[in-house]
């Protein structure tokens, strides 16, 4: 009995790390990242924007897109929802307040977010269409994008 | 000219049909085309054609009819004389656009063609803005409410300026068809803007 | 004033939804059909672009090509007379316009700042499944045996389609498929394919 107890607790004791090491063994290796997009008007209050983001490889899915830090772009984007899942995604948006209500020079108008597979590491393409003031004039603007570093 | 006898014999050269498949996998390279592009060839297309169709006197095919008669057809006695061009041209010789129907370009001139094509084309003469009324009943796109020949945000945008400033709205804006041009009218736009 | 000539224009027709073959199109274009070149466009763009990022292999420079090869088309009209499939015509243009578009290209360095296109790291992961395996064996054929293996199998044209894509003569076009479906079979790395 004594015997069969210790084979059952030696038993329990090894299942939490074989088990652990099964999961491991058989988890997809994915990992999500988080990309921030930024557009820089200058001193132009940026009223309206769209740009295109692209992933280099089909190992990358996008997950989801969330709004940018300003208030003027806190609410969702507008985008394709046929994106979600694909390497690629148009992104845009516009906001008709005052120009003391809008973000000017460089601000987080975005953030993609991605699911990446495998060991891939991906390369980004992201590209500004438009950039416009109150007035729906297009403005020349910078786009950059910076993947986040989750601490 | 198929230097073969038999016809059959061209296609005898066979593949194993998974190398195919994985040979149609390796190839499946889907580059996103942004409608920003769409737009802009559409849009190129149809300046060249309208160009094309402005010195236009006769209905139907238009070979021979050089892109920029418009300046002829306008007048009021260049009808005939854009009938005697016409005419001299198909004399003359072939088109030479028909001549190059399948001649590929070469890759230096061909680029740099293109490149002054385009440049060109951006740039109306006046005698063309002079005469644009007429030829120039552009087909914009419907969601193209500032009419820059691109569907993007800032068609959304001008929409949303002209409903909150209460203007006075075509009632073609009503995108979404429910009788009324509100918000609604303006999401749909955006959302033809970002489609892929 | 500009009037809207389409009371209702989706900005991206769906070119299946047109059933008029390429032939039809581009006499419908020439008699003043603008909606038919925009037809043809769609019909054809994904094509294009794909071939373009074949040769280019960087997207911007395939969408450049993209934009290029349409506006050669476009110059051709009016007047242009279709005498083999369009595909044949676009072939020669798409690889020409490539290969001048790479040069350029290569005239210029970009900073690898995330903004710009990042490039893949150059170590490569161990050839591990089947479809990396035919890509290095295919990488290894040269240019000429490859395109006419994928011309092939993958787009499917016959030998004198090739011949006159490629501007060789179709015996030529024989000899490279044979060999390159030779090393295919040797390598021990696509033999695979050969043995079921």
């Amino acid at each position: 009995m004594n015997k069969l107890v210790l084979v059952l607790i030696a038993g329990l004791a090894l299942a939490g790390p074989l088990g652990a090491q099964r999961a491991k063994e058989i988890a997809p290796v994915v990992r999500f990242q988080a990309v921030d997009i930024y557009v820089d008007s200058v001193d132009q209050p940026l009223a309206a924007y769209q740009i295109e983001f692209a992933a280099d490889t089909e190992a990358v899915k996008i997950v989801g897109v969330e709004g940018g830090e300003h208030p003027a772009y806190q609410e969702a984007p507008y985008y394709d929802p046929r994106a979600i899942q694909r390497e690629q995604v148009v992104i845009a948006a516009f906001n008709t307040a005052s120009a003391d209500n809008l973000p000017t020079g460089r601000t987080r108008i975005a953030t993609v977010h991605l699911q990446i597979g495998g060991d891939a590491d991906p390369g980004f393409i992201v590209r500004l269409k438009t950039a416009a003031t109150l007035e729906g004039e297009r403005v020349p603007a910078e786009v950059t994008a910076q993947e986040r570093n989750d601490d | 000219m198929n230097e073969f006898n038999r016809p059959e014999q061209d296609e005898q050269i066979e593949a194993p049909e998974e190398l195919i498949e994985a040979l149609a996998e390796l190839d499946n390279e889907h580059i996103f085309v942004p409608p920003s592009v769409d737009g802009a060839i559409m849009a190129a297309a149809r300046k060249h054609l309208n160009a094309g169709q402005g010195g236009a006197l006769l209905a139907g095919p238009q070979s021979g009819t050089p892109p920029r008669s418009n300046i002829i057809a306008w007048s009021g006695w260049g009808v005939a004389i854009a009938a005697s061009v016409v005419l001299m041209i198909s004399l003359t010789g072939p088109n030479p656009q028909t001549r190059q129907a399948d001649q590929a370009p070469e890759p230096q001139e061909t680029a740099e063609l293109a490149a002054a094509e385009a440049a060109g084309a951006s740039a109306p003469t006046e005698t063309e803005a002079m005469t644009a009324a007429p030829a120039a009943k552009a087909a914009f796109a419907r969601e193209d409410v500032n009419r820059d020949n691109t569907v993007d945000i800032l068609d959304a945008f001008a929409l949303a300026r002209q409903i909150e400033g209460a203007q006075v709205v075509p009632a073609a804006y009503d995108f979404n068809n429910d009788g009324i041009i509100d918000r609604a009218d303006v999401d749909w736009v955006a959302r033809v803007s970002v489609k892929l | 004033m500009i009037e809207i000539l389409h009371a209702s224009r989706e900005v991206e027709t769906d070119p299946q939804s047109d059933l008029r073959s390429d032939l039809e199109l581009i006499d419908a274009v020439n008699e003043g059909d603008h909606s038919a070149f925009d037809v043809l466009y769609l019909r054809h763009r994904d094509w294009v672009v794909n071939l373009a990022f074949r040769f280019t292999r960087d997207r911007d420079l395939a969408l450049d090509v993209l934009q290029d090869t349409f506006l050669y088309f476009l110059k051709k009209f009016p007047g242009f007379r279709l005498t083999a499939k369009l595909t044949t015509f676009f072939y020669p243009a798409v690889r020409n316009l490539s290969l001048t578009a790479v040069k350029k290209a290569r005239r210029f360095q970009s900073d690898e700042s995330i903004s710009e296109r990042v490039e893949a790291p150059e170590e490569v992961a161990p050839l591990e499944n089947q479809r990396e395996q035919l890509a290095a064996v295919m990488a290894g054929l040269s240019e000429e045996h490859r395109e006419v293996l994928l011309l092939r199998f993958v787009e499917g044209m016959k030998m004198g389609e090739i011949a006159e894509v490629m501007g060789i003569a179709t015996g030529t076009v024989k000899s490279r498929l044979h060999n390159a479906l030779t090393t295919l079979r040797k390598d021990e790395r696509t033999r695979k394919f050969f043995d079921k």
